[in-house]
């Protein structure tokens, strides 16, 4: 049985809402700026890609192909502190640079002749120490297995109290996207000058799709489907007492979130559903079912939101809730109802 | 032995019994079965009163939305349980009898207004009686309506409508500040101010919530935030005209603003919602903890907070009818909401209602989202 800390699960969460958030921010400079969205062929928020190479899937966090035959993948990576960690981040976008299909509109590949250019997205904190341990201490490093045919771009981002700011740092080893074939290039922007996007610009985006391309960070999933997808599902279960019962199959969750979201896999439901079952909230009904108490939840601190709800009591694991209250009223009520058929 | 529980004639001599206490309009109300207009019946009421030398009574009205006046009768019967003894129903309006314990009998009417979707409830119950109180916490533990906001700019236009008649003048304001600190002025008759002057004497912090506005003999009223009003004395029908209609107009341009707005797969999702507060009001991080703080301990709301900086996302939804929303609020002067997959217009306007009931909030609208040109143009705009 996995074990929770609240502080891990609302960090691990923030980390994931602000990938969504910068994906979003991208998501809106290359579908919604007037001057960008010329030369865009195509912007893919969950892009899955089977690789020439080894034909396994390849999954940057959003690509662009663009309509001068050049392609984007987009990393937002937050840097481990060991040197394992690097590696894989380095070979992972060395994926990205051999590619030579990108998504496109209709759903299928399309051909990036030009190839693609990689740009890595880093807090403004790790900025600095992306361009040493990727470029300096990798890439540019003879002999080094990060040795990708053109340098990545690497931005830091900074957030302040209304929005993101993007900007390449500048250093001779990074890379530079190619766009001197289009009429306006959101590189030279980023070199040149800080490009800032402000929440109010991507908040539909991210209201409408939600998700990002990495797996859904569970916690993040367990708050989502208790107040969006549990609340419209709960209209028409029976009321047990307080809580309304609820019985969900993972996989037909999972297709919900799919056809609304354009994301969510069976797995992410399921580490979701476990947080809510550690949480008290729901119960394993065996195979991929659940059944879930849902209703209304105290709250022991003023300013918590559901969220922190769920996370504290996800750690603490309580041995009552609205599960076992759910179960006792319904045992009661079947044992009254049998003692009135008795008599 | 307790009302749930007497004969049908127990319980139909206690229903007399309340009718023979009911004050004058009351009575006409309860007696009331011809399908006759609001103004007609109101002015032949006071015409009776005046003829029987009994004093008029004052009438408050609140102006709810509703997709359907008989299903919010029905669950306003519900809710009043025991308290409800006995209803009565016109071509125009639903008439409830209520008496809550050690208080005298009332009636309370549903009365549809001349829009679809848009009913008043009427009493000759004072706003301040803790009889209207109650019927209050019906209102707000039903999903079969919901209220209606006033915009500062609703204020100033039904003042204007007013001030066609004669000198306006405001005799006392009530305005709540964010910190949920409150102001009464009261002024003299010989200095009472315009409605204009008396909305600029609210600081910026604050939300102005009622009003008692009169133009000398012609109209004296009471005008609430949420969508109320008292009609104290005057012309009745001036009262209709300028006060009532111009509510309904309100509530009809609401039930639009929230119409709509359920997100479809594979559609482009609606604008949201934006509720506009003073500037620099979520200027800073404490602010945005107390408003989630405030927004999750309203009972029939489940709020998860998304994100929390650099801007706020609220994942809510209503526990009563499943209605889902996305709450944003990524400027110091605005609160975004969006429709989910179900978004009910009740459902909308309740939350939309609550919020502005918990910020000093000066207007609701749709947000218009500009178009941004080029990236000099972003940068330039700073985002």
């Amino acid at each position: 049985m996995e074990s929770y800390t609240k502080a891990e699960l609302l960090r691990s969460h923030e980390i994931y809402d602000d990938l969504v958030s910068i994906v979003s921010a991208f998501e809106f400079l290359f579908t919604e700026v007037g001057s960008l969205v010329p030369t865009v062929e195509h912007f893919e928020r969950y892009p899955s890609v089977k690789h020439s190479v080894d034909n396994r899937s390849t999954t940057p966090d959003f690509t662009v192909v663009f309509k001068d035959g050049v392609g984007l993948a987009g990393e937002i990576a937050r840097f481990p502190l060991h040197e394992n960690g690097v590696d894989k981040l380095c070979s992972q976008i060395q994926r990205y640079d051999t590619l030579d299909v990108l998504p496109g509109a209709t759903a299928s590949p399309v051909e990036v002749p030009q190839g693609v250019d990689v740009l890595l997205i880093v807090p403004f904190s790790l900025g600095t120490a992306a361009v040493k341990r990727v470029l300096r201490d990798r890439m540019l490093e003879d002999g080094h297995a990060y040795a990708p045919g053109r340098a990545p771009c690497i931005v830091q981002y900074t957030k302040d109290s209304e929005r993101y700011t993007f900007q390449r740092i500048n250093d001779p080893a990074n890379g530079r996207l190619r766009e001197s074939n289009r009429s306006e290039g959101l590189g030279a922007w980023l070199e040149a000058d800080n490009v800032p996007v402000r929440a109010d610009r991507f908040q539909q985006i991210k209201a409408a799709r939600r998700f990002g391309n990495d797996p859904i960070d569970p916690l993040y999933l367990a708050a989502h489907l208790w107040v969006t997808e549990f609340a419209e599902l709960s209209q028409e279960q029976p009321r047990i007492g307080r809580y309304v019962s609820l019985v969900v199959d993972t996989p037909a969750v999972a297709n919900r979130l799919r056809t609304r979201y354009g994301k969510g896999g069976k797995k992410d439901v399921d580490r979701a559903m476990a947080i809510l079952g550690a949480a008290q909230l729901a119960t394993p009904l065996g195979g991929s079912k659940w059944r879930v108490a849902w209703g209304e939840l105290a709250r022991r601190n003023q300013i918590d939101s559901l969220l922190e709800v769920i996370a504290e009591r996800a750690e603490s694991r309580p041995k009552s809730g609205p599960v076992s209250a759910m179960l006792r009223t319904e045992r009661e009520s079947r044992e009254k109802s049998e003692q009135s058929r008795l008599f | 032995m307790s009302r749930s529980t007497v004969s049908p004639s127990l319980a139909r001599r206690a229903e007399l019994l309340a009718v023979e206490q009911l004050p004058f309009f009351d009575r006409l109300l309860w007696d009331s079965d011809s399908p006759v207009g609001l103004v007609d019946f109101v002015m032949g009421g006071r015409r009776s009163a005046a003829h029987e030398s009994v004093a008029a009574d004052q009438l408050t009205f609140w102006t709810l939305l509703t997709p359907d006046s008989d299903a919010l009768t029905d669950r306003l019967v519900m809710v009043g349980g025991t308290s409800v003894l006995s209803r009565r129903t016109s071509s125009v309006s639903h008439a409830l009898l209520i008496e809550f314990p050690r208080t005298d009998p009332f009636v309370l009417a549903v009365w549809a207004a001349e829009t679809s979707g848009v009913v008043h409830l009427l009493s000759s119950v004072p706003v301040s009686d803790g009889r209207w109180k109650r019927v209050e916490r019906w209102i707000s533990n039903t999903t079969a309506g919901a209220k209606v906001f006033l915009s500062d700019g609703d204020f100033l236009r039904i003042g204007d409508r007013m001030a066609e008649f004669g000198v306006m003048g405001v005799s006392k304001l009530t305005a709540r500040s964010g910190d949920g600190s409150s102001l009464n002025r009261g002024f003299p008759s010989r200095r009472q101010p315009s409605l204009l002057e008396a909305v600029g004497m609210v600081d910026r912090n604050s939300q102005l919530r009622t009003v008692l506005m009169h133009v000398g003999d012609v109209l004296s009223i009471h005008l609430r935030r949420l969508a109320g009003a008292t009609f104290y004395s005057g012309d009745f029908s001036i009262f209709y005209d300028c006060v009532l209609r111009e509510i309904e107009a309100t509530a009809t341009r609401q039930r639009t603003l929230f119409s709509g707005r359920t997100r479809h797969v594979n559609v482009p999702i609606a604008p949201p919602v934006s509720i506009t507060l003073p500037d620099g009001f979520f200027g800073n991080r404490a602010q945005s903890g107390e408003f989630i703080g405030a927004l999750s301990s309203i009972s029939h709301l489940a709020v998860a907070t998304v994100h929390r900086n650099p801007y706020l996302h609220l994942a809510v939804s209503d526990y009563t009818d499943g209605s889902t929303f996305d709450v944003f609020v990524t400027s110091d002067d605005e609160v975004d909401v969006h429709g989910g997959f179900t978004s009910s217009v009740e459902g909308f306007a309740r939350l939309v209602t609550h919020i502005t009931d918990l910020l000093p909030a000066t207007d609701i609208r749709e947000k218009r989202l500009e178009s941004v040109g080029s990236l000099e143009e972003l940068v330039a705009l700073g985002g």
